[in-house]
């Protein structure tokens, strides 16, 4: 039976500093190539591009529902942390993570890209090679108006006259330094050679907990920050860890 | 229309013609203070010369009908003449294209700041689908057969035509569009001495009767400051709040340069005023009120002879390089 605990919510203005406390390496260790594989939900439903799903009693059909995740950190004896980002979502549900030892770590993972890739200095995404996550992408994940990326993204239609059929066109998009979200597990996973799979569970129901989609109403953030807020509280039993 | 195009071109081409010297491609007014280029994007000939390829070419909107200069025309100061411009498929925006003379000195570009790298600007309007409405991975794949702009491109960065090539060659271009030449420069480096009527109206601009140069400050006319003006009684645009969130920025925007400004109408965020003979009346009574209006803006009780001088003043302010007139002599 699998089971599954929700994370925490950390939220960091600018990058973080890891601490390992390790001196000693034992030699005769198991390492595993872990992957991170993420479950797609709309509460106990499947999500997937295209259906339409009742969220708070309105009608909405997900085209696009996709993130950047990076930063993969495993905390055991060491921290093995991972710079890179990927985009996660109805496009891409496996990623491989760098190769770690077997044992029992804390795990915490950003959702969002951080502030340092996030300034688009000299080189930004146009400078990146094609098939670079944080490179440019379709769907795009940059936001051209608003110099920086898409931390998330959800595109689709909600039905506004309660007839049940979509018939609005809406974007939630979240993004800007103050919502990189470093979400972290409460429990140690642990890692064996057997199973070294991460499920990451994603429900984008629990996301617009205490929203009314039925309004119409859109967020890319500075243009309806309520929202924007209530789905970035909402990450913490947006996403949760199975196991 | 070809005529002025063509004329332009020619204007261009006067400051590149040491090739070794790569800042003589895009010549500085004196009195101007110095463009800085991103380490990855000096400018030179090539670069140049394929930005203003791009600017006129319509293959970058996603039905080949709009170019860059579809809504910032180079007779009218590169701004669009209509409220709202239009983009691909009859859709208008939310805006009025403004002016991109001197656009190399802005911290920030877009009337809410929200864009902060010219050299990346250009994906603005080609992937807005109220603009060019095409993306730039799409816009890529269509023009790897172009085997000239391939050429270009290879000559101009080494590397085909991608996003990267687009925008940092349309970000030379726009820099090279400095604007420095109106009878006010004559003026200010003493050549030329302004009428009575221009005098008066500078004078009263840069008091504190008026508070004009509060904002429109210094050599191009603006603080870079986001403000309400007490434009409009509502406002459908949220202004800098799109970008900050913060409600004291809402339907705030930019201090647009007053340089050009002659020609540059429709004005305001959204077009809605029409002359600067308006524009002169609303400040005159002080604007609509708004939570987030600046105090400086309030009724000023200018005499009919007085709104004539400060729009006599702002007339002073035209770079004759870049208006239709120029072209005919
Ligand atoms: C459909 C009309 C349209 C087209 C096509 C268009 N623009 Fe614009 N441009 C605008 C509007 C409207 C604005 C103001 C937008 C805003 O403030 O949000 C603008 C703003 C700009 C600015 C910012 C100026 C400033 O000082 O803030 C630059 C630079 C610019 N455009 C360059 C270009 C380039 C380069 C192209 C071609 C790739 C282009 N534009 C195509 C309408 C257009
Ligand atoms: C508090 C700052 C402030 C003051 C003072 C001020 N302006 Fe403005 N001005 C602005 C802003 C902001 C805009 C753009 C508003 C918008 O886009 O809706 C603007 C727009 C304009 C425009 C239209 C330019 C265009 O391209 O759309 C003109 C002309 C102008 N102002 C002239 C003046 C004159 C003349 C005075 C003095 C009587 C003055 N301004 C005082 C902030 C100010």
């Amino acid at each position: 039976m699998k089971n599954s605990f929700y994370v925490f919510l950390a939220l960091l203005g600018f990058g973080f500093t890891l601490i390992s406390c390790s001196d000693d390496e034992s030699d005769n260790t198991v390492t595993v190539t872990p992957t991170m594989d993420l479950q797609l939900r709309v509460g106990s439903e499947t999500l997937s591009a295209g259906n339409i799903y009742e969220i708070n009693g309105t009608a909405l059909q997900v085209n696009v529902a996709q993130f950047y995740v990076g930063e993969i950190t495993f905390t055991g004896e060491e921290a093995n942390a991972s710079e890179d980002f990927f985009v996660m979502g109805t496009n891409l549900n496996r990623i491989n993570l760098p190769a770690t030892e077997v044992g029992n770590y804390d795990l915490s993972f950003g959702v969002g890209v951080n502030a340092e890739i996030n300034a688009l200095s000299e080189d930004d995404f146009t400078s990146r090679p094609t098939g670079d996550p944080l490179g440019m992408q379709e769907p795009t994940m940059h936001w051209n108006w608003n110099a920086g990326y898409k931390f998330l993204r959800i595109d689709g239609m909600v039905d506004t006259d309660a007839d049940g059929i979509p018939d609005q066109a809406v974007e939630y998009h979240l993004g800007s330094n103050p919502f990189y979200a470093i979400l972290s597990s409460p429990e140690q996973i642990s890692l064996t050679e057997a199973d070294p799979a991460i499920t990451v569970r994603f429900d984008l129901a629990a996301l617009f907990a205490g929203a009314d989609l039925s309004t119409g109403e859109v967020t890319h953030v500075g243009d309806n920050k309520p929202l924007a807020d209530l789905m970035l509280a909402n990450y913490t039993e947006a996403f949760s860890i199975i196991f | 229309m070809k005529n002025v195009i063509c004329f332009f071109y020619v204007l261009l081409f006067i400051g590149c013609q040491k090739a070794d010297d790569v800042s003589s491609c895009i010549p500085v007014p004196e009195h101007f203070p110095d463009i800085t280029y991103p380490d990855n994007n000096q400018p030179t000939e090539a670069r140049l010369a394929l930005g203003k390829q791009l600017f006129f070419d319509t293959q970058l909107s996603i039905d080949s009908t709009i170019s860059c200069a579809s809504c910032h025309f180079p007779e009218f100061a590169f701004s669009d003449t209509i409220p709202l411009s239009k983009g691909v498929n009859g859709a208008f925006g939310p805006r009025n294209a403004p002016s991109l003379l001197n656009a190399a000195y802005s911290p920030y570009f877009n009337k809410d700041g929200g864009v902060k790298k010219l050299d990346l600007f250009a994906l603005v309007p080609i992937e807005d689908h109220k603009e060019m409405g095409i993306s730039a991975l799409r816009l890529t794949k269509r023009l790897a057969s172009n085997t000239a702009l391939q050429d270009q491109a290879q000559a101009a960065y080494g590397r085909p035509l991608d996003a990267f090539v687009m925008t940092r060659a349309l970000g030379i271009f726009v820099r090279s569009l400095n604007s420095g030449d109106s009878r006010y420069d004559a003026y200010l480096q003493d050549s030329m001495a302004l009428s009575a009527a221009e005098e008066r109206g500078r004078v009263l601009f840069h008091s504190p009767r008026t508070n004009c140069s509060q904002c429109h400050e210094g050599i191009f006319f603006t603080n870079h400051q986001f403000e309400n003006n007490g434009a409009l009684e509502m406002y459908s645009d949220q202004g800098r709040k799109l970008v900050t969130a913060k409600e004291t920025d809402r339907a705030t925007f930019k201090v647009p340069s007053l340089r050009n400004v002659a020609i540059t109408g429709p004005y305001m965020h959204n077009g809605s005023y029409a002359t600067l003979e308006e524009i002169v009346d609303h400040y005159d009574q002080g604007g609509y009120d708004h939570p987030n209006k600046s105090p400086l803006i309030q009724p000023m009780h200018l005499d009919p002879q007085e709104k004539a001088d400060l729009i006599a003043f702002l007339h002073t302010l035209t770079d004759q390089r870049y208006t239709t007139s120029r072209s005919e002599q």
